[in-house]
């Protein structure tokens, strides 16, 4: 069984003309049902967010004046509380195609005809027990010639852009990071009430959260991100042009460094 | 209804009221001048003649009614909201050639005239509007926004008041009014000249009064 | 309604209750850049009716070791005091003459974003009639203003004596509205991070 699993899956598009669709608008035009929970902002530099659940992964839409991201995460089971393991995305495929399924959703023209630049991001982790063992798998994911001697190293991060011309739209230079890096991730768990409701502490009335429960993880981390140098203005075509060839960059490139991701 | 030719050297007042939501450091209250498009294609705004208001006490005085004014009537549509509130924080001053010399100011040559006119309005002697003719085609929010930056540096002051009704209010958002690069404002009229021109309002100012309730009473 | 929240960053306190017992991680863990404080509540009980209640977690996803740079922080702050400010001048009811039309609004909105991701310090904002919204940045009796209309943006520099510079750009020219302060600084370098990475920034986080 492959120790690397997903953390997170990301498209981001960055509109340039305002206004963006709301968040609330934008889960219905991708995902074809109302979002489970939606947050609007009446602040104008704050980003209106739409949350809801796709099988065992949590789907957010965020939109703000400046970009709309499409994220993906692991979903936890309600009333589950993640002490003693980090909730990761097991079924890795499933990720793949709800990452292809929004690309297939922007091809269309649903989103946004005004878009500069798009990006494409995912981020694998392994969790270990400890830092050594986290720089120590780090070292046997990162290509050779910069393979580095880290050992008991803290809060290590390697990020290299490898820049070239897209091969699929004219004229665009495409980005290509990857960045290798020991996360340290807490899990923070705490009782609250259901509806919100205040939660009476000994001599006064203010809220306060029951029970809380930290609990520290480390991992090793491999963070892809491909995305275009900004444009004048890219079509819906485009914009899925150049979402595929990052999602098969990134295919190609987790093979090369033996993380091996199933459906990627 | 006007009293003819306002003289160069005269001063104009311009009234800070805003909503009592708007007194934070984000707002550069001393910049909101508002200036309405007219169907003849000229902007229009509003001050105060030193004439009609003679002393800062009478400024302050009408600064006040202006902001009641704007209360009252929001409450008669039923609008009315504490926290849209029109607060009165103070005035500025400028003299009437400053508003001329729009006209020929260096990067404003969208400005084809500039001038103040006495003209009473809703029943208010010392309503004197500030308008201004473009020239075809200027970029018209553009342009404003250099007539406000060449005012900005003209105007005097400013003259801080809180209205009584307004005492509540802590802070009070005329401590945010910031001092123009003119400086601040300074009556340099001799004592004598200062009772003429309370005299000379008092006058004129009930001989107007009887003029308006008769005109209201008609 | 589930809890909306994502993402937190562990300098906060935490707060349990006088019967609770702290978490042994949160105080002993060398490794920790700040230390946590623990207060208990009062010993005294009232009788009340305590809610149900449910599980949640949530993943931190970044842990500071470094400290973290305050001025950024502050400046967030103050953009989003920006925005509640241009949000309060499309929803003004009754003073109507300080009222921004909508498409102003978003042009703004955006404009101020992208100053923002530039770390551009946050301007202070007038109107003087509803199709614009400017921006104004003053150094001393110097002021930069920034005239946003929906499809336009100009750009004027003022001395306390006259107006030294003007310019008007075009919609597209929105792109990078940061872009356009370098020419208001008369050949001052104005330093703007370029990213080629596109995580999100963390005051939208």
């Amino acid at each position: 069984m492959n120790e690397w699993k997903a953390l997170s899956g990301r498209i981001t598009l960055f509109p340039t003309a305002p206004p963006s669709p709301s968040a609330f608008e934008l889960y219905r035009r991708v995902w074809g049902v109302d979002p489970a929970n939606f947050q609007q902002q009446p602040n104008a530099l704050l980003p209106t967010v739409a949350q809801g659940t796709r099988n065992s992964i949590a789907a957010q839409l965020l939109s703000h004046p400046t970009r709309i991201d499409f994220s993906l995460s692991p979903a936890s089971a309600p009333g589950e509380t993640a002490t003693t393991s980090l909730a990761l995305i097991d079924d890795t495929s499933q990720l793949h195609t709800e990452l292809m399924g929004i690309i297939d959703v922007i091809a269309k023209g649903t989103i946004s005809n005004s878009v500069s630049r798009v990006a494409f991001g995912v981020q694998f982790i392994t969790v270990k027990p400890n830092v050594v063992e986290a720089n120590r798998t780090l070292r046997t994911v990162l290509p050779d010639q910069y393979r580095m001697k880290i050992t008991d190293e803290q809060d290590f991060i390697f990020q290299i852009n490898r820049p070239h011309m897209s091969s699929k739209v004219e004229n665009i230079t495409m980005n290509f990071l990857t960045k290798w890096s020991m996360e340290r991730l807490q899990v923070v768990s705490m009782e609250i009430p259901v509806g919100g409701a205040p939660i009476p502490t000994p001599g006064g009335t203010s809220f306060a959260p029951h029970d809380v429960k930290v609990k520290d993880f480390i991992a090793a981390s491999v963070r892809f991100d491909n995305n275009n140098v900004p444009t004048i203005s890219l079509t819906s075509g485009q914009q899925s042009s150049l979402l595929l060839e990052g999602l098969t960059a990134v295919e190609a490139a987790q093979r090369k460094i033996g993380l091996n991701i199933e459906g990627f | 209804m006007g009293c003819g030719r306002i003289p160069d050297g005269d001063s104009l007042f311009r009234h800070c009221i805003h909503p009592v939501s708007f007194s934070r450091k984000t707002f550069a209250l001393e910049k909101f001048i508002h200036l309405r498009r007219e169907s003849d294609d000229s902007l229009l705004g509003s001050l105060v003649w030193e004439r009609f208001v003679p002393t800062v006490r009478h400024v302050h005085k009408r600064g006040c009614e202006m902001a009641h004014q704007r209360n009252e009537k929001e409450r008669a549509r039923g609008t009315f909201k504490e926290k849209y509130r029109s607060v009165y924080c103070g005035a500025y001053e400028l003299k009437a050639n400053s508003v001329r010399a729009l006209v020929s100011a260096e990067n404003l040559d969208e400005v084809s005239s500039a001038d103040v006119i006495h003209h009473i309005e809703g029943g208010e002697i010392a309503h004197t509007d500030l308008r201004i003719f473009l020239k075809p085609g200027s970029h018209v929010e553009a342009t404003k926004t250099a007539i406000v930056a060449s005012l900005w540096n003209a105007f005097s002051g400013p003259l801080f008041h809180k209205c009584v009704c307004d005492l509540d209010i802590d802070p009070h958002p005329s401590i945010n009014l910031p001092r123009p690069p003119a400086g601040e404002y300074s009556d340099e009229r001799s004592w004598l000249l200062r009772l003429w021109c309370l005299i000379r309002f008092q006058i004129c100012y009930r001989f107007w009064r009887i003029f308006y309730e008769a005109q209201s009473n008609i | 309604m589930r809890a909306l929240w994502t993402t937190v960053y562990h300098q906060a306190m935490v707060i349990l209750g006088s019967t609770s017992e702290s978490s042994a991680d949160i105080s002993s863990d060398p490794a920790r850049s700040y230390s946590y404080t623990v207060h208990s509540g009062s010993s005294e009980f009232d009788f009340v009716e305590i809610p149900p209640i449910r599980s949640e977690s949530r993943v931190l996803k970044t842990c500071f070791s470094s400290v973290p740079v305050i001025e950024q922080w502050e400046l967030s702050q103050k953009y989003q005091e920006l925005g509640e400010a241009l949000s309060e001048m499309i929803t003004l009811e009754g003073a109507d003459e300080w009222r921004i039309e909508p498409s102003v609004y978003h042009a703004a909105s955006y404009v101020a974003a992208k100053l923002m991701e530039d770390l551009v310090p946050a301007p202070q904002i007038f109107t003087h009639g509803p199709e614009s919204v400017v921006f104004n940045w003053s150094d001393h009796d110097d002021n930069l203003y920034l005239t946003i209309s929906a499809n336009e943006i100009s750009a004027l520099i003022s001395s306390p004596q006259r107006i030294t510079r003007r310019m008007d750009y075009s919609g597209n020219q929105l792109l990078n509205p940061s872009h356009l302060l370098p020419f208001a600084h008369s050949g001052r370098p104005i330093i703007l991070i370029s990213r080629s990475d596109t995580d999100l920034p963390e005051f939208i986080e």
